[in-house]
């Protein structure tokens, strides 16, 4: 038989990063949006609105933040995810 | 969903079925990545087969010494060319060149390879004609291959999902370049960047394919020429007209010593071409429901304060600075010519030079 050595490496997961905790409520969700202006951000921010209502009223989520990457492709600075430190959870994503 | 991974094989003429069964190749034909071909190639590299790499994106799974080397057997690399399939790869590796970026991105920005010093000659890197392609440098061919499949199954990069880049190009498939220094009448590129001359280095810069400069009706001088050259580098669909970063200019050896006969360092050629490859605001931007008046909440940002945006006239250049103009001398020594390969400007994919282990 002829051995074979797998190309694919192992997920990173296993391999240096364990999941994060998972949290035992949501007290503070956030929303980090790819891109603001005019292609993506009037859209996100009606279905933004309608998250932040539902996860307030039927989630008992405390408090939503919301913010906007300068450029979608470019992950955000430091001081933008210090806005998230307090979150339970961050939902990054874009809508068009 | 990939089949799971097959360990063995009775015959070596089972893999090339397998490994589209796999999906552990992009859709070329491969070399199984046999066990001990791989162990030679670790053994070779002075390297421990379990060092981590890193964790390629979008997938993330981890590359080790071991992971790589049996990607470069796939691509029909050989032992040397290992070391410069790891640089290459660290260099990706830079937060600064935005790995996950371009990947994913919808821009035909495709990981360029720029191998300098005596590797060039030793390890047969291509620098001559149809270097950008079909060069016929095995070296070259799997260099560019082994980092290409380390992106794909290693970071997992499927056109569709999760790779969105609308169109492409041949290089996506792997690419590697060298530079010609002993017809170059300038310093290599790594040099340019901080290595010393005569070390080894690697320089990977995500790049579109290149775009071809003739010289057709031009008179001999140098900024006439160099005129037409940064005519392609700010062409109105560029993403580095609208948002700059950086720009890779190849001049044929001919060409280059023509410059350079005029008087023209490096630097002065890379000074000439920020000056000239500019546009007008009112070109890039015209009035309309994008740029309605002059409320700065319709500027962009990612461009410097000396840029004043409410001025139509004032001139945008396609790139950061005359530093951010990679110069690489090489292609045939036939006839003076010159090919610029935009980049993905401002979002990443940005130069970065490894000098060999």
């Amino acid at each position: 038989m002829i051995e074979l050595v797998d190309p694919r490496g192992a997920p990173e997961r296993r391999v240096l990063h364990p999941l994060a905790p998972r949290p035992d409520r949501l007290a503070r969700v956030g929303f980090l949006v790819n891109e603001p202006g005019r292609v993506s951000g009037p859209s996100f921010a009606r279905y933004a609105e309608q998250l932040d209502a539902w996860l307030r009223d039927r989630a008992g989520v405390d408090d939503v933040v919301f913010g906007f990457k300068p450029v979608l492709s470019r992950r955000a600075d430091d001081a933008l995810l210090g806005r998230y430190e307090e979150c339970s959870a961050v939902v990054n994503g874009l809508a068009k | 969903m990939a089949a799971e991974w097959v360990s063995t094989i009775g015959a070596l003429d089972e893999w090339p079925e397998l490994s589209y069964r796999l999906e552990v190749t992009d859709g070329l034909p491969t070399f199984p990545p046999v066990r001990a071909r791989v162990d030679d190639m670790v053994v070779a590299s002075g390297r421990a087969p379990d060092d981590v790499v890193g964790a390629i994106p979008p997938a993330d799974r981890v590359a080790t010494v071991e992971v790589v080397a049996a990607n470069a057997v796939m691509a029909g690399a050989q032992p040397e060319h290992l070391p410069v399939v790891l640089a290459a790869l660290e260099a990706m590796l830079d937060e600064r060149f935005n790995l996950r970026g371009v990947q994913c991105t919808t821009h035909g920005c495709a990981p360029l390879i720029v191998v300098s010093g005596p590797a060039v000659e030793r390890l047969g890197i291509a620098t001559a004609e149809s270097v950008f392609g079909a060069s016929a440098s095995r070296a070259s061919h799997a260099i560019g291959r082994a980092v290409r499949l380390v992106l794909w199954n290693c970071g997992g990069a499927r056109p569709g999902e999760p790779v969105k880049e609308v169109f492409g190009h041949a290089g996506r498939l792997g690419i590697a370049i060298g530079e010609r220094s002993g017809v170059s009448p300038w310093p290599a590129l790594a040099v340019a960047r901080g290595v010393p001359a005569g070390r080894d280095a690697v320089t990977v810069f995500a790049c579109e394919a290149p775009q071809s400069v003739a010289f057709w009706g031009a008179n001999d001088g140098p900024r006439e020429r160099l005129g037409r050259v940064a005519d392609v580098m700010c062409a109105l669909g560029n993403n580095n007209t609208h948002t700059m970063g950086e720009c890779l200019v190849a001049f044929s050896p001919s060409e280059a010593r023509h410059l350079a006969r005029a008087g023209l360092r490096r630097e002065d050629v890379q000074e000439i071409l920020y000056e000239l490859a500019r546009r007008r605001l009112g070109e890039l931007r015209p009035r309309g429901p994008l740029r309605p008046d002059d409320d700065p909440a319709y500027f962009y940002e990612w461009w410097p304060d000396w840029i004043d945006q409410t001025d139509d006239d004032v001139l945008v250049p396609a790139v950061w600075g005359p530093e951010s103009i990679h110069l690489v001398v090489t292609g045939g020594d036939s006839i003076p010519w010159a090919a610029v390969c935009p980049g993905w400007g401002h979002l990443g994919g940005l130069a970065i030079t490894r000098e060999l282990g």
